[in-house]
């Protein structure tokens, strides 16, 4: 996996990008700083929704909760911002890193999750009435999702100690 | 102090996490840190979003339940923040950032409390699709709150 990884990271981190922003000494502790309030944005307000589909507030409308998901987004796409600056800035240090994929791999599936039942469940979503228990997918659509958001915390929290980034 | 701080410190059981290399150890305690961290901040997002007119669909009594799961990510923080510091208490106890944090943390505790009480105790709040400004000052100061606690926790990594 790696060896296929050195031409690349060799060629990010020699652009005048890369090179830059290494000078640029705030900007690490800045990105670290975005990239944790972007991360307690998106966890809870998935984790509000995903407790939804498992049950709770049942008289909610699964619907009306979800009105909160683009703000979700936005912690998300702070993260994504920041991880690039990481990314771009050190590249090596993630792409050798088992934990980095592991991370890569449990955002995918959160991903991958929340499309799903974006795509596939939006009339079963409008048909579940008030108080009515949540269909078994639903269950299994938010567990999954509190499950690999978990994970995806986990992993990019353990970069350090797991690999040598930091 | 300084002498205090030094025994602390040196207490075997953070001496043991301190030094040890397991993953079991210093890492996963701060991991758990980032977990409470997100859960009570996440949830406490949630709630204020709400005041702030984000949807508005989902009635207020759904949210007097996410402020005792805020309380649990909270005292997941303590218990992990204590071993924290206490890991680190010769440096923690002089870096001012940290001093920040925990003045932003009790002000944001004592605006969550307040917040509580306003909407769903004091009988005050209407609840209804009307917000009134009160509930908007209290939105924008816990969210504020929580965001300088999160960016100064972050910051002792790296200033001081």
């Amino acid at each position: 996996m790696t060896a296929y990884m050195v031409p690349l990271v060799q060629w990010v981190a020699a652009t005048h990008v890369s090179a830059y922003l290494r000078t640029v000494t705030w900007l690490w502790p800045f990105c670290e700083t975005l990239h944790f309030i972007g991360l307690a944005v998106l966890v809870g307000i998935a984790g509000f929704f995903d407790l939804r589909l498992l049950g709770f507030w049942k008289r909610v409308p699964v619907s009306a909760c979800k009105e909160f998901m683009p703000w979700a987004m936005v912690g998300f796409a702070l993260n994504l911002a920041s991880g690039l600056v990481f990314l771009t800035m050190f590249p090596a240090q993630y792409a050798y890193s088992q934990a980095w994929w592991l991370k890569m791999l449990f955002l995918f599936i959160a991903g991958a999750n929340a499309l799903f039942f974006e795509t596939a469940m939006g009339a079963r979503m409008v048909a579940l009435g008030p108080g009515e228990d949540s269909p078994v997918v639903f269950k299994a659509i938010g567990a999954v999702s509190l499950v690999s958001w978990f994970f995806v915390l986990y992993f990019g929290r353990m970069l350090p100690y797991l690999g040598d980034a930091y | 102090m300084d002498s205090f701080l030094a025994w602390l410190q040196n207490l075997p059981v953070f001496v043991t996490i301190a030094e040890s290399a397991s993953i079991w150890g210093y890492p996963t305690v701060l991991m758990l840190h980032t977990v409470g961290l997100g859960w009570l901040v996440g949830l406490n997002t949630v709630v204020n979003l709400r005041l702030l007119g984000v949807g508005r669909r989902v009635p207020f009594e759904t949210f007097e339940s996410l402020f005792p799961m805020m309380w649990w990510g909270f005292w997941l923080n303590l218990g992990t923040g204590v071993i924290l510091f206490c890991l680190d208490a010769g440096h923690k106890a002089h870096q001012w950032v940290f001093w920040a944090k925990i003045v932003a943390i009790a002000l944001a505790l004592l605006t969550l409390q307040r917040e509580r009480n306003y909407l769903f105790r004091s009988g005050e709040f209407p609840g209804g699709d009307f917000v009134p400004a009160k509930a908007k000052r209290y939105a924008w100061a816990s969210l504020t709150l929580w965001w300088i606690a999160t960016a100064t926790g972050r910051l002792t990594a790296y200033i001081g």
